[in-house]
């Protein structure tokens, strides 16, 4: 007992802790800036790669194929990966915290980025594959009187697809869930 | 405008670099994790002296950023299931005081042990206190009132006390 220190020479304790305190190099710092700022922006450009090169296909059908209803429905399909990119944009885009606010704003604001995240997964039927069906209807009944109605079963797959992107987003919503009572969990009391 | 955000990076990790591995060391166990939080809080750092306006202090603001930087990575690294974290009015209740300890090394990591099991903000306010500083300061950083401040200060004196006795002093 006679060794065990007060709490004000726990502050001692505390502050006179070894620590290496090795200066980090600007160098290397403006490096790991340049890192960062990469990793952002080629996470935006894998984003919508996928789909510009579905929007070239499709165009490449208009001209390729004479049926109205063909070019319709990848006139359909286009505009509908148009819109799922500015909803991207729009809504998948992460906000930004003042990098000097309070602890209890910054759990704040990661956990509205949470419920953002969960409730854009939640919705994907909406924004995600809502637009692409009245185009893949559209483009499917086209091909149909060409390669007959076998080619409707072409639409299988795709809605296989579908039903799988679905499932998957609504676990990694159910996840997010779990994650967003985890911060609540962090609140102090007052 | 680089070269201010680079002179101002620099004094501030000359002032609050020890303070900061301290800090780095109380969110994060894992000593390879512990060295990639380090290198994130600088990171931060120096990314935010790009926009320091001068509003308040260099320590309000280093601490500030250091304590969003160092939550983020908590947050992220999704390890909160790993342990229940629990705030100061919790640990009240579970403090041990039959446990014996005599070293300066074993009292720093009963404190370690601690201060990691709390929840973020009683964290930042326990880190604040064994800095040294007084509730005014803490408040600035934290943004909690002073009341608010003044009763955890209380509270975290209590937890020390009882923690590391009241029977002694370390070095006698």
């Amino acid at each position: 007992m006679a060794n065990e220190p007060l709490p004000d020479d726990i502050r001692d304790v505390w502050q006179n802790q070894p620590v290496e305190n090795t200066p980090m190099p600007l160098e290397e710092i403006r490096r790991k800036a340049r890192q960062f700022e990469k990793r952002i922006s080629r996470r935006n450009v894998r984003e919508y790669v996928g789909a510009a090169l579905a929007i070239a296909a499709f165009t490449f059908y208009i001209f390729r194929f004479p049926s109205p209803m063909i070019r319709a429905g990848s006139a359909l399909i286009i505009a509908g990966m148009i819109c799922i990119v500015i909803q991207i944009y729009k809504r998948a885009s992460p906000g930004t915290l003042p990098v000097d606010a309070s602890l209890t704003a910054s759990i704040a604001f990661h956990r509205g980025e949470l419920v953002r995240q969960r409730d854009l997964l939640r919705s994907v039927v909406w924004w995600y594959i809502g637009p692409i069906i009245p185009g893949l209807v559209v483009f499917c009944a086209g091909i149909t009187p060409r390669h007959g109605a076998g080619s409707l079963l072409s639409a299988v797959p795709l809605l296989c697809i579908f039903g799988l992107v679905v499932w998957a987003n609504h676990r990694a919503a159910a996840r997010l869930d779990r994650q967003i009572a985890e911060l609540d969990s962090l609140k102090s009391q007052s | 405008m680089e070269g201010s955000q680079d002179n101002r990076y620099r004094e501030a990790a000359a002032a609050y670099g020890a303070a900061l591995e301290r800090l780095a060391r109380a969110y994060e166990a894992d000593p390879d994790h512990r060295r990639d939080l380090l290198q994130e809080i600088h990171l931060a750092l120096w990314r935010s002296f790009s926009g320091w306006d001068e509003r308040c202090t260099l320590r309000t603001w280093v601490y500030r950023v250091a304590h969003n930087a160092a939550a983020s990575h908590v947050i992220r690294q999704r390890r909160m299931n790993s342990h229940v974290l629990v705030s100061l009015e919790e640990l009240d209740h579970l403090a041990d005081p039959s446990v014996p300890d005599a070293s300066h090394q074993q009292a720093l990591s009963r404190l370690l042990m601690l201060v990691q099991r709390l929840k973020p903000v009683d964290r930042q306010v326990i880190l604040s206190y064994l800095e040294g500083m007084d509730a005014a300061a803490i408040g600035e950083i934290t943004s909690l009132s002073p009341g608010n401040v003044a009763t955890k200060i209380h509270r975290i004196k209590d937890i020390l006390a009882r923690e590391f006795h009241q029977g002694g002093r370390h070095g006698e």
